[in-house]
């Protein structure tokens, strides 16, 4: 139901911008003609979609309006591509180079991504971009706690820059471990903390351009660990 | 060599002067001023164009007698540097707005947003998002608004009007409106995984 007119009012039949339940009907929509075209949903990742036909595969990733295509079979995902621009009115952005801040970079039996755009807008945002790289993330004996007798710092400041590092360990993984031991002390951050966290940035400086590549490998092995 | 004094330099302490003999611009610090004495101008014919140029400013007619030797490193050593900026750098310092409608009696005068309206409109109606009923006693009702948004190009040029009609959510009551809302977004795992995959598999990703 929307808008007056008097005595007359619109009665909504699909989703508009802006209203509660708009992102949970495009996925339905979305969901909806996905399944119907003979798509599997994975059960435990509600946006990857899966389709056999014969012995090929349709791969699709959904982040909301954005999606992700892959295949054994090019003329597959060619027809899919061209199947969702006549359902949904979507362009075909080509081969993909840049997704949720991330460059990727295609050739021949590799993939590399990374994070060198976003890094740089880091730098920048925290006023790091002329500070001198440091070599390495942190320092391997440092000990944090809560109370170190150093002064409180703004605690918004140190939390959107954490924030932001843990968003670029989705292609670093070399500052994961940093990123998550500062990110125990969000709540209380301390000059110590906020010093460390800069480091990292120092280091990111200098490596402005690390990411993750994938390469094709004689015989992929997946290997689960349980713990006790 | 006699010379005119016609002021100072910008980048050192020291004094413009034009020879006429020569028509050269000299920057010079070393000069002896006669106070008293006036350039004849009759003498030199190919100096009243220079004449008639610097009529408009200030000039002193001062001759001067001395030795011009150019300064020439210790003069030119700190004259500013100037730097190149991007276009866009230069907008941003620049203090330039794209004013944007706040309402709908504002963007009515205006003929591209009315017919940004217009399509926006026309979109809506062709997907047949609503439908005018009368109004039920116990519903409640929720607002619509415009928003009006300038679209720019990477070089700050404007690239569309773009207008959406939205509703206005937050006069939804949960429970009554509406109950879930959530939707699902991949992950950043999921999304890795599938650059995993494709990379072993050889595929390529759109």
């Amino acid at each position: 139901m929307t808008q007056e007119k008097e005595d007359k009012v619109y009665i909504l039949k699909k989703a508009l911008y802006g209203l509660k339940q708009a992102p949970r009907a495009w996925y339905g929509r979305i969901d909806d003609y996905l399944t119907g075209s003979g798509f599997q949903k994975s059960l435990s990742e509600a946006t990857l979609y899966v389709k056999r036909i014969n012995d090929d595969v349709l791969i699709i990733s959904l982040y909301v309006d954005d999606l992700l295509v892959t295949g054994s079979n090019i003329v597959q995902v060619a027809e899919f591509k061209l199947n969702m621009m006549q359902v949904f009115e979507m362009t075909d952005l080509g081969l993909m180079s840049f997704f949720l801040e991330m460059e990727i970079m295609q050739s021949r039996e590799e993939i590399f991504i990374c994070q060198k755009k976003y890094s740089r807008e880091i730098l920048k945002k925290f006023q790091m971009d002329n500070y001198k790289p440091t070599a390495t993330p942190m320092n391997q004996k440092d000990k944090f706690s809560k109370k170190d007798g150093t002064t409180r710092v703004d605690e918004e400041k140190f939390r959107s820059l954490i924030g932001c590092l843990l968003y670029l360990t989705a292609t670093r993984p070399d500052i994961l471990h940093a990123t998550s031991i500062l990110s125990r002390f969000m709540h209380c951050p301390t000059e110590i903390h906020m010093r460390v966290a800069k480091r990292i940035l120092r280091y990111i400086k200098g490596t402005c351009s690390f990411g993750v590549k994938f390469l094709k490998c004689q015989d992929l092995k997946l290997h689960g660990f349980f713990l006790q | 060599m006699p010379g005119i004094f016609v002021g100072y330099s910008d980048v050192s302490k020291a004094y413009k002067v034009y020879h006429p003999q020569t028509q050269k611009m000299v920057i010079t610090r070393d000069v002896h001023f006669h106070e008293e004495k006036q350039w004849d101008w009759g003498d030199t014919q190919r100096n009243v164009q220079l004449s008639d140029l610097l009529q408009d400013e200030f000039v002193d007619n001062l001759q001067i007698m001395g030795t011009a030797d150019l300064l020439q490193d210790e003069s030119f050593d700190d004259s500013p540097i100037k730097g190149t900026r991007s276009l866009d750098d230069i907008y941003q310092r620049s203090n330039v707005a794209i004013c944007e409608p706040e309402g709908n009696e504002e963007a009515k005068h205006n003929p591209e947003w009315k017919k940004a309206m217009q399509e926006e409109i026309c979109m809506i109606e062709k997907n047949c998002t609503w439908e005018l009923v009368d109004r039920p006693p116990s519903k409640n009702f929720i607002g619509v608004k415009w928003i009006f948004r300038t679209k720019l190009n990477a070089d700050s040029t404007i690239n569309k009007y773009k207008v959406r009609l939205v509703v206005k959510g937050y006069a939804q009551i949960y429970g009554v409106d509406y109950s879930d809302i959530f939707a699902p977004v991949a992950g950043m795992d999921t999304i890795r995984f599938l650059f995993v995959v494709a990379a072993y598999r050889n595929w390529k990703v759109f």
